[in-house]
This record gives C-alpha cells, structure tokens and sequence, in this order.
C-alpha cells in the first residue's frame, strides 16, 4: 500500500518549485504592465499606449489561469514515466475537462456589433471588455469611452 | 488607469488573501463582496476579478504546503474531476440563474457549515488511522501520512467515503464558478465530514485543488470577455502577497485555533450573503 512513497515527495519538490515560479512569472508581468499603465496615464500619453500596457497585465492574467494547467500536464508527465496509467488517466482527464471551460468560453464569446470601421479597429482587445458595465470605475469607464471614440 | 483606485484593490485583495490563506481557503469569498459593496463595481466583474484571485491565491501558497508534505497530491487530482466538471457545470448556469438565488443558497450552505464545525471539535486523528480503509481509498493508494511538529513524528490518515467526497466536491467546483470563490469553506468541510483527513491535511490539498477547478472557469470567463484587467490585475497580484502572508501563520497555528477563526469567519459571510440575498447590499445590482 506504501510503495509511491518516495516518488510523491519528488512530485511535491517539482510541482512546488512550478507553482512558485509561475505565480512569480504571472504576478510580475501584471505588476509590470499595471506600473507601466499607470505612468502612462500620469504623462498623459496617447491613449493607444495605454491599451498596449494594459495588454501586458492581460498576459500575465492568461499566465495565472494557464499555471494550474501547466501544474495538472507537469502530474500527467511525472505519472506516465512512473507508468502509473490509472493516475495518467485522471490527470488526462482533468486536463481534458479544463480545456473544455476554455473552448466552452471561447464559443459564448460576447459578440458586439462594431457600428462604423472605425470603432471596429479601435476596439480594446475581447478579453478586456466586460459585459455589462453598470456601475463602473472611473479608470474603466475612462477606457472604455478612449477606445471607442475616433480621434 | 486610476491611481487610487488600484492601490484601493490591491490593499483589499491583500488583507482578504492573507486570512483566506490562515483558512486555508482562497480569499475570494471576501473579495467578491466587497468589490461590489465598497468598490461599486459591476458584479461580474468582481466575479471575474475574484476567480483569477482565487488562483493565485492558491498557486501562491501551495509551495509550502506541498515541502511540509501537508498536500495530498493524488487525493487532489483524483477529487479534481469532480472539482472541474462541477465548475464547467457553474460555466453554463452562470447566466441562468439569478445571483441573489444563489447567495442565498450560499447563505445556507455557510450556516451548515458552522454547524458542522461547531458539533465536532477534535481532529479525527485517532478514529482516522485505526479505521478500516474506504474501498476507493485502497484501490487508489490515497492513504497517507503526515508530519506533525507538536509530536514530532508523521500521523498516518486514511482517506474514506470517496464517492461522497466526490458528489460534494462537483457541489463545490458548481458554486465556485457560480460566485466566484475558492469554495474552501465547502470543500473543507466536505474533506472533515466525509473523507474524514485532518484539518492540516484538508486545509492544504483543498487549497491546493482550488487553483485547477478556478482555472476551468477562469479559463471560460476570459475567453467569454468577462475578465476585465483593470480590477483583475490589482486584485491578483494583492492576493498573491496576501496568500504567502497567510500560509505562514497557518502552518504555526494550531488546530483549535483555527478551528475557531473559521467558525468565526463563517458566521460573519453568511450574514454578509443573506443580506445580499435580500437585495440590502445589491440596491443597483443588474440581476
């Protein structure tokens, strides 16, 4: 009952040292690209920059949801040189199962008719919309009204 | 970009994140609140906002948990189809249901919760070990030990009722896509009642689980375009300095105390969820 003894404690050392680097690598470029977002708007620079910054800080967000990703494929490659397949099968799964939310998010993708080309090419990114913006702060509502005028 | 509200969210995610991690939970059953309450952001929004937290949270305080050997690792996989299937679940009712239903519910599940911990003091330490081992339990190798730094030795767990524990964690995986939140007050208790571990054991593999089911629904808000950065960013990168804060002082304490500071914050949310339930806190809510 006892023989995965050794082998967990290794699996604990590398997922450890995976979760402490990637949420350092994710919480940098979002520190990095908020910092980056905010001397920008103290200079009062043109609001294309502004977008590009906040684009940083948006990486770093897609890098924090894809770390448990990477943690669930970092078991699956550990279990399969172990040849444990049963425990193989349940991190494929888990995986497969993730991989689905995102395909699943990516299908209900808002769809926001632009009304003229111009809008549409200013358009801020879909991930850094949000749905319905009823009651928002002034850094969004700021935002969102640069990005939809044409200059 | 606003300067003062960004240091605001920072400060805030920080404080949740850090007793969050003493908890052993991510902190974003504080976070979603009061983004909405006090920051008067749209709730979707700090629902967005709140399960990105919620990962760094969990990924940020996983380290130390995972050198202890406090972390059930194939418990946390194995309990993770649930999680994640329960939270894709979440990604399809989001926009169904009406989020005061659900904070109701939440209410309830919260107050269960207290309950429970309120009836069953102890560590089920002794009764876990001399146990007979669930028939999943063996079949899976999930049995194992732990070291316990007050007696100086490792206390041997056994892990029982799996399917159980499987039905409460898609429960769980369901509510933590739905509002936006670790859901670490539902998995922990689901861990004491029905797999039966130690609370440093269930403390440290819940959290451990909660970054991967965040990521099934995370993964399918911010390709939906519900994530928006400007209060996401902040609001992770405080919740990342806050869970490192928090997962030292959890590691020290002892299990009675916290114990109490759970039963204590327990009590406090769900007051908070009824009287959003009942539309005192969501006068300008959209749902």
């Amino acid at each position: 009952m006892n023989h995965a003894t050794p082998r967990p404690v290794q699996l604990e050392w590398l997922l450890a040292g995976t979760l402490h680097l990637g949420t350092w690598l994710a919480s940098a470029a979002i520190g990095l690209g908020l910092a980056l977002a905010l001397l920008e708007s103290r200079f009062s620079a043109p609001k294309l920059a502004i977008l590009r910054d906040m684009r940083i800080a948006t990486i770093g967000i897609a890098l924090l949801i894809l770390l448990p990703v990477a943690r669930v494929i970092v078991m699956l490659i550990v279990y399969l040189r172990h040849r444990d397949y049963r425990f193989s099968a349940i991190a494929l799964l888990v995986l497969t199962i993730i991989l689905l939310g995102f395909a699943v998010g990516l299908a209900g993708r808002h769809s926001d008719t632009p009304t003229s080309p111009v809008q549409e090419a200013q358009r801020p990114p879909p991930w850094s919309r949000s749905r319905q913006l009823t009651v928002t702060p002034h850094a969004l509502l700021a935002k969102r009204a640069s990005s939809r005028q044409p200059e | 970009m606003h300067c003062g509200f960004t240091i605001w969210l920072f400060a805030v995610s920080m404080g949740a994140s850090a007793l969050g991690g003493m908890l052993g939970m991510a902190g974003g059953i504080f976070i979603v609140p009061i983004l909405a309450i006090f920051g008067h952001v749209d709730i979707h929004v700090a629902i967005g906002a709140s399960i990105v937290s919620v990962i760094a949270c969990s990924c940020g305080s996983a380290p130390p948990f995972l050198r202890g050997r406090l972390t059930n690792i194939r418990l946390a996989i194995t309990l993770e189809t649930a999680t994640t299937l329960g939270a894709l679940s979440g990604v399809f009712l989001f926009g169904v249901i009406p989020v005061s239903y659900l904070f109701f519910l939440f209410a309830v599940i919260l107050l269960v919760s207290v309950q429970q911990m309120m009836a069953r003091r102890d560590d089920p330490l002794g009764a876990s070990a001399a146990a007979p081992t669930g028939r999943w339990g063996a079949a899976l190798c999930l049995d194992s030990s732990y070291p316990e730094p007050a007696l100086g030795t490792d206390i041997a767990y056994r892990v029982q009722r799996l399917p159980m524990g499987m039905m409460l964690m898609f429960g769980a995986g369901l509510i933590s896509a739905l509002l936006g939140i670790g859901s670490g007050v539902l998995k922990i208790p689901a861990m004491d009642t029905a797999l039966r571990l130690p609370i440093k054991v269930s403390s440290a593999t819940s959290n451990f689980m909660i970054g991967v089911t965040a990521a099934a629904s995370a993964g399918a808000y911010f390709m939906r375009g519900d994530i928006v950065t400007a209060v996401a960013g902040p609001v992770a990168v405080g919740s990342v300095v806050g869970a490192l804060l928090g997962a030292r002082i959890l590691i020290r304490a002892s299990n009675a105390r916290i114990r109490l500071l759970f039963v204590v914050v327990l009590v406090a949310l769900a007051a908070q969820m009824l009287l959003q339930a009942f539309g005192i806190g969501f006068s300008k809510g959209p749902l």
